[in-house]
């Protein structure tokens, strides 16, 4: 009797154990979001309005507030529909179709839906709004309701990345009653609280937030530091949680460093255009590839927080990146023989750059120009201010300089940008006047066929690299310092959602 | 007196004219915002419609009547990246700049006038010579390096003081100190150089023989006579840091002053905003100068317009 005693008495503690445990899960996946974090951007937002500049600082704060039709992966590789419903759907070759998510509200309590990405569209390709965006939209010509949740975007010709740039454009509410500059209103996991200007922004869980990851930190302080220095010595001494901006020698003094790769690719493009300087010959390009040792350049210079660039201009996580072109492998001894039979031995090139736009930018020049000393060149280094740079060197389309330094990024994923600003010889910073590479990313930019674009790509890279029109460098990393409390994992593209932070301990 | 403060006051319209005009074309020839504003990836065409629409294509000239019709109703445009009032921004920063310029200031004077009259009571003594020591290492050292300095110091380190941005008088202390710092060297070194010229007149021998007090020869006779110069002096300091030790100082602990303002304002080629803010600052300084020389006039009917 005693033993059965025993056993109900076990069983009933059990059961009891078993509900409060249940009852201890069932309130924790509904706890609401707590605690506060601080993070130190490098300057102050010049506005909060998500459509007209083109300010990464700006763009830190609104990614939490507002959402995109389309969402993306935090490796790069996947685009996928966000406040849209399905994958959109190309209705005649000038016309994509978005079904949108029902039941989803703005904070201010208007529904996104057809209006608004209306609105949006309208409103960040009027020339007199003059958003200085306009480059990612550059090829859209607007938006038509369809009914209350499907919207067509028209472009002015075929444009098969139209869905990457909508990963890009934050849908606003239709009909504001407050400016968007300064409160701004979205569908995001975060609300905004309050703006200090000169001194903090600040940003509130949203607890009806439709999507998930729902926001686990309740209150996030967003603060102004332009110095890289007082930015570390905020982190060591607990004022901040997260740092934008991490030197690679700093990263042993930080709490904790979180590396990603990254999608800026510092390079020197070369004159390539028939006349009479040394670039004009392929033999003195292919040369100068092989003359620089990028292993070195990203650990000697970059700590190991970069990686060589595979002879492109492209991430691997990029559509359009051919994965079959290598680096050329550093080999003085060939480019010597190269720069022989050139008759280029002893005569003289010159680089042309800025300094301090780009980490290690000048640096990383010097070293390029000692590793083409070393071959048997004479080189000239050039800095110029950043002004004088762009308008007399980078943007030149009359003369083009001999080799220019430039580093460059991309937050669409697609080749389109990066080929077309620096491969395609009509490109603003190209330097080549190749008729087949400038062909195949025209096709490209208009053929909505998926394989036959890839191809195309493939193509123009692969002759890119075998005509060496640039000196491809590095891939450089991201690297973010954070306190030891702070869980998050950055993304490729350095965006930052702040519903993906966590608070341990 | 009210004439000599009128023909001042008529200089400094002048001088306020000449520096709208250099700021404005100095101001254009920085650069094209559209090269920092759009991405450098963005087409050559995109580039020609930004400018076009900021009004920046049209010829200088045009823009220099348009401007100067708009800023004689005290409008400044609107900031190319703020996209609103500039005059307005910088009205909102110039209360920060002038409390920490005014903290810091005053911290330098308070300090200066005592340790530069000790000095200069004993000169060759301990205490002067390590007042000496103490302002040249103030005249010399760099603001970038001092300011980091006390940041790893009071803020990693010790962790008492927070490292950057405003808020409590505990945010103003060590940005304070940074940019006292130099003034105070440069204000110690000539109270003492006066202060001894002063101490060697023969109305203090007088005085002294006399049998007035020291404390009373030096406190009202001596100093009194020395109060120009340092005034002259606290007064270009003034000037100095609100000009351009602000700039370096309010950069690096993130202070949200003019300064700070006009740093971001030349990284991100904002020139509506740098044109607001130098013309602002230049009115303050051409302000301030024809104040002191008020002020002189009336310590020393002897000052003559320069």
């Amino acid at each position: 009797m005693r033993k059965h005693r025993l056993v109900v008495l076990c069983f009933v503690l059990l059961v009891g154990l078993g509900l409060v445990s249940y009852a201890a899960a069932g309130a924790k996946s509904k706890a609401a979001a707590s605690g506060s974090i601080a993070i130190a951007l490098g300057n102050e937002p010049t506005t909060l309005d998500p459509l007209l500049q083109e300010d990464g600082n700006e763009r830190w704060v609104t990614d939490s507030i507002y959402d995109t039709l389309m969402g993306r992966s935090p490796d790069g590789k996947t685009l996928y529909p966000k406040l849209a419903a399905a994958q959109p759907k190309l209705v005649n070759p000038t016309t994509w179709r978005f079904t949108l998510r029902p039941g989803i509200k703005f904070s201010d309590g208007e529904p996104m839906n057809a209006d608004a990405v209306v609105a949006t569209i309208t409103k960040i390709i009027d020339p007199k709004y003059n958003s200085a965006q306009i480059e990612f939209v550059g090829t859209v010509k607007g938006a038509r309701k369809v009914n209350d949740l499907t919207v067509d975007i028209l472009t002015k010709g075929p444009d098969p990345i139209l869905p990457s740039r909508m990963y890009w454009v934050r849908i606003i509410p239709p009909h504001p009653t407050v400016d968007l500059a300064s409160h701004p209103i979205g569908t995001g996991p975060y609300l905004f609280k309050e703006w200090d200007r000169g001194n903090q922004i600040v940003l509130t869980a949203n607890p009806d937030y439709w999507g998930t990851p729902k926001a686990s930190i309740q209150t996030i302080t967003y603060k102004f530091v332009p110095d890289e220095g007082a930015q570390l010595a905020g982190l060591v001494s607990g004022q901040y949680d997260l740092i934008t901006h991490l030197l690679p020698d700093d990263t042993k003094r930080a709490p904790k460093a979180v590396v990603t790769n990254g999608n800026e690719h510092p390079m020197l493009i070369l004159n390539a255009k028939p006349g009479k300087q040394l670039t004009a010959n392929v033999k003195v390009r292919q040369a100068l590839n092989y003359a620089v040792d990028k292993n070195a350049l990203a650990q000697k210079l970059f700590l190991g927080y970069a990686t060589p660039d595979q002879g492109q201009t492209l991430s691997p996580s990029w559509f359009g990146y051919n994965p079959s072109v290598k680096a050329y492998p550093y080999d003085p001894a060939k480019a010597k023989a190269l720069l022989k039979a050139a008759g280029a031995v002893g005569k003289t090139i010159n680089i042309d750059t800025e300094a301090g736009r780009w980490l290690n930018d000048k640096v990383m020049v010097e070293a390029v120009a000692q590793y083409w000393r070393a071959v048997g060149l004479k080189v000239n280094v050039r800095v110029h201010d950043f002004n004088t740079y762009l308008n007399k060197y980078l943007f030149n389309s009359k003369q083009r300089p001999d080799a220019v330094f430039v580093s460059t990024d991309n937050p669409l994923y697609d080749a389109d940008r990066t080929v077309s600003a620096y491969y395609a010889s009509t490109g603003t910073g190209a330097s080549n006047s190749d008729k087949l590479i400038q062909k195949w990313i025209d096709q490209a930019r208009t053929t909505t066929n998926v394989q036959k674009r890839l191809a195309l790509y493939h193509q123009a890279v692969k002759r890119a690299h075998d005509q060496a029109i640039i000196v491809w460098l590095l891939n450089t990393k991201n690297v973010w310092g954070m306190s030891k409390r702070l869980s998050w994992q950055p993304r490729l593209d350095g965006f930052m959602f702040d519903n993906t932070m966590r608070l341990t301990g | 007196m009210g004439r000599f403060a009128l023909r001042r006051a008529a200089f400094g319209i002048v001088v306020m004219f000449l520096v709208t005009v250099v700021v404005f074309v100095t101001t254009r020839m920085i650069g094209d915002p559209a090269n920092t504003l759009l991405p450098l990836t963005a087409t050559h065409e995109q580039r020609v419609a930004f400018t076009h629409q900021l009004g920046l294509d049209r010829p200088i000239l045009t823009q220099f009547v348009h401007y100067l019709g708009n800023v004689s109703h005290l409008d400044f445009g609107n900031s190319l990246l703020q996209s609103r009032p500039a005059l307005n921004i910088v009205l909102d920063r110039l209360p920060n700049t002038f409390e920490l310029v005014g903290f810091g200031l005053a911290i330098a004077i308070l300090f200066a006038i005592p340790l530069g009259v000790l000095a200069a009571l004993k000169p060759g003594s301990l205490v002067d010579k390590a007042t000496v020591v103490v302002s040249l290492s103030g005249l010399s050292v760099a603001q970038v390096w001092l300011g980091l300095l006390l940041i790893l110091v009071f803020a990693a380190e010790l962790k008492v003081l927070p490292s950057a941005g405003i808020g409590g008088i505990d945010h103003l202390i060590l940005p304070g100190l940074t940019l006292a710092f130099p003034a105070l060297g440069r204000l110690v070194m000539l109270t003492r150089s006066t202060m001894i010229d002063e101490l060697n007149t023969q109305y203090v021998q007088t005085a002294r023989a006399k049998g007035i007090p020291e404390i009373r020869v030096v406190g009202l006779h001596a100093l009194r006579n020395a109060a120009i110069p340092i005034l002259t002096l606290s007064g270009w300091e003034l000037i100095r840091a609100l000009a351009g030790f602000s700039v370096v100082v309010e950069t690096v602990f993130a202070w949200p002053g003019v300064g700070y303002l006009a740093f971001q304002s030349i990284q991100q080629n904002d020139v509506i905003l740098l044109q607001a803010i130098v013309t602002v600052m230049g009115f303050l300084i051409v302000a301030i100068n024809v104040g002191l020389d008020v002020v002189f006039k009336v310590i020393d009917r002897r000052v003559e317009l320069a």
